[in-house]
């Protein structure tokens, strides 16, 4: 059994809220992805931002409702066992504001403990083990408002292993903390799946985080999946293929749409008016290149190989950044 | 086993909602001000309207002469009616605002018991303002209240509750829905305010007024009560008897539109600001 089983589920928002005798367009976020997750590993969604992660998750967690398909959590299906599932899972939102910040990080955990019914003689325990593990036990009684961000998502961690869950999900864990704190948290999500053999499931649009962490990732665009394996799979996907950087001074971003080639912006330093260029180009089509960025009116500064990276199979595949 | 551990999980809400509650260390004081403030209003414009503070209009209409007493009465049922609009529609939208209602919604604890430990705080604290209100209107207003007839009247507003609290859970489900239930919010206490009858009697309403007001469990709570607590039990059958009726309605009608809403909420999505 797997602890995840998705299949060609689709998810459709009402521009507007439907209302009796109102005509409504509907957006589809997500176009019948399907995917399966075994139990202990790491499964990554990666992707832009509105590719569909946050709504995947939510279908997944029993939040939303999918418009079509069907999931399956450790066999349960979304649709009819979703109190089942809740009991097993639990999720790490995006976001910061997801706890009590007029509370203590001891009431949020007790609070918690209480809506996913941890027996009464586990409660503190388990609460101060938690709060052990994520380092915030001296400051339990501090209010979740004095916390720095990093020290939030750490609590939101322990939120998160409350009911001691078998799969985890957590939504863009790392986003717009701080290289420590980041680095605390990834290294406590590997901790979890290799030593606690806990199911994760996370959604991002860090490469190098995906591609530090995860066993599989799934790289999701416009709602679809358009590529799925091993991070060094994935990146088999371009190998052979030699990853190029450029940089130039006045460059045109409309001269990019005619290009033959699929070359992506991947900086832009608006004060010197440089921009750094990537894509899989070979070794004959290279000057074909530069002389057309010269032709532009562009100025070649530097042309680099490098190695190739998630970002490169993103490229690829979709012929933008995971920043576009 | 299921039971005991619901009922944890309405303390462990209720637990919460205290606790956010007592961190605002002026929201009972003003809560508590709002009381007073409603009493010497009502007082001023008795005197004012009438000259004194009986009125033979009144007692001809209601069966009390003293308005203040009358307008007391009124204030207590739409005070502990509020509540349960606040317990239902304000923990969601405050929860949204905060950005937990996801967090606690995920859990396998049941919406209702959510919704019940948010009530369950702001009922106590209803009773805790009756408790510094009905000795200090007593002391400072000279307020006339049978404590016999207004033991009576309890079990009276009881009964009202069940249609307040299927009011309250139209209204959440409605805000659960909305993208910005603010406006919607104001108009539903702004309405609950002018017809529950708190400070006059509803037959002097305009007739479509009064049909409203008779359609909304609040006013004939305040009637039955006051009913009640001057002339008895049998002398009230017909506005216990409504409000059997209109409780009723309203908890089936709060039960089907809650339930309606929700599975629209997990359609549409939770709505954030």
């Amino acid at each position: 059994m797997y602890a995840i089983e998705v299949s060609e589920l689709r998810k459709s928002y009402p521009k507007k809220i439907p209302l009796p005798f109102r005509k409504v367009e509907w957006i589809e976020a997500v176009k019948g992805i399907s995917f399966k997750v075994k139990k202990g590993e790491l499964f990554g969604l990666l992707g832009p931002n509105g590719a569909g992660k946050t709504t995947t998750i939510k279908i997944l967690t029993t939040l939303l409702e999918p418009s079509g398909g069907t999931a399956k959590i450790l066999g349960f299906d979304i649709r009819k066992d979703a109190r089942e599932i809740r009991k097993r899972i639990n999720l790490v939102a995006e976001g910061e504001r997801t706890l009590y910040w007029r509370l203590s990080a001891y009431e949020n955990l007790k609070y918690f403990a209480r809506i996913y019914y941890i027996p009464k003689s586990e409660e503190n325990e388990r609460i101060e083990g938690l709060l052990k593990l994520v380092g915030l036990w001296e400051r339990k009684d501090d209010l979740v408002m004095n916390y720095s961000r990093g020290m939030k998502q750490r609590l939101a961690i322990a939120k998160a292993l409350i009911n001691d869950p078998e799969v985890l999900f957590l939504d863009e864990p790392t986003l717009g903390l701080d290289v420590q704190s980041a680095i605390f948290v990834r290294e406590f999500i590997r901790k979890l799946v290799d030593e606690q053999k806990k199911t994760v499931l996370l959604t991002t649009h860090y490469m190098a985080e995906a591609e530090e962490l995860c066993d599989r990732i799934a790289i999701i665009d416009h709602g679809k999946i358009i590529a799925l394996d091993t991070p060094e799979g994935l990146k088999k996907l371009v190998k052979g293929e030699d990853v190029v950087e450029i940089r130039v001074r006045d460059f045109s971003v409309q001269k990019l749409k005619n290009f033959p080639w699929k070359l992506a912006i991947v900086r832009e330093d608006v004060e010197r008016g440089i921009t750094t260029l990537r894509g899989q180009i070979t070794e004959e089509d290279l000057p074909k290149v530069v002389e057309l960025l010269v032709k532009s009116g562009a100025r070649i500064l530097s042309v680099e190989q490098k190695e190739p990276t998630l970002e490169d199979v993103f490229i690829k595949l979709t012929g933008r950044t995971l920043r576009d | 086993m299921a039971a005991t551990e619901e009922l944890r999980a309405l303390y462990g809400v209720a637990t919460k909602s205290w606790r956010i509650f007592l961190s605002y260390k002026l929201w009972m004081v003003s809560d508590i001000m709002l009381g007073f403030f409603f009493v010497g209003q009502a007082l001023l414009i008795g005197i004012g309207l009438t000259g004194q503070r009986n009125s033979p209009a009144l007692q001809q209409m209601t069966g009390y002469s003293d308005y203040l007493t009358f307008a007391v009465l009124g204030f207590m049922v739409l005070g502990f009616g509020l509540t349960f609009m606040s317990g239902f529609v304000w923990s969601v939208v405050d929860e949204l605002y905060a950005g937990t209602l996801e967090y606690s919604f995920a859990a396998p604890m049941r919406r209702i018991t959510f919704f019940l430990g948010n009530v369950l705080v702001r009922i106590f604290l209803s009773f805790v303002y009756m408790a510094v209100y009905i000795p200090l209107f007593v002391l400072m207003f000279g307020v006339h209240i049978d404590p016999v007839g207004f033991f009576k009247g309890i079990p009276v507003l009881l009964l009202g509750t069940v249609g307040m609290i299927g009011l309250g859970m139209t209204a959440a489900g409605v805000v659960l829905y909305l993208k910005d239930p603010g406006p919607f919010i104001n108009i539903l206490e702004m309405l609950v305010f002018a017809l529950s009858g708190a400070m006059y009697p509803i037959k002097i309403l305009p007739k479509p007024l009064q049909l409203l007001a008779k359609a909304m469990p609040y006013a004939p709570t305040s009637e039955a009560v006051r009913k009640v607590v001057a002339f008895g039990y049998l002398n009230s059958i017909n506005e216990i008897t409504y409000l059997v009726f209109i409780s009723t309605l309203y908890a089936l009608l709060g039960y089907l539109a809650y339930k309606w809403s929700e599975k629209q909420a997990r359609i549409v999505g939770l709505k954030s600001y």
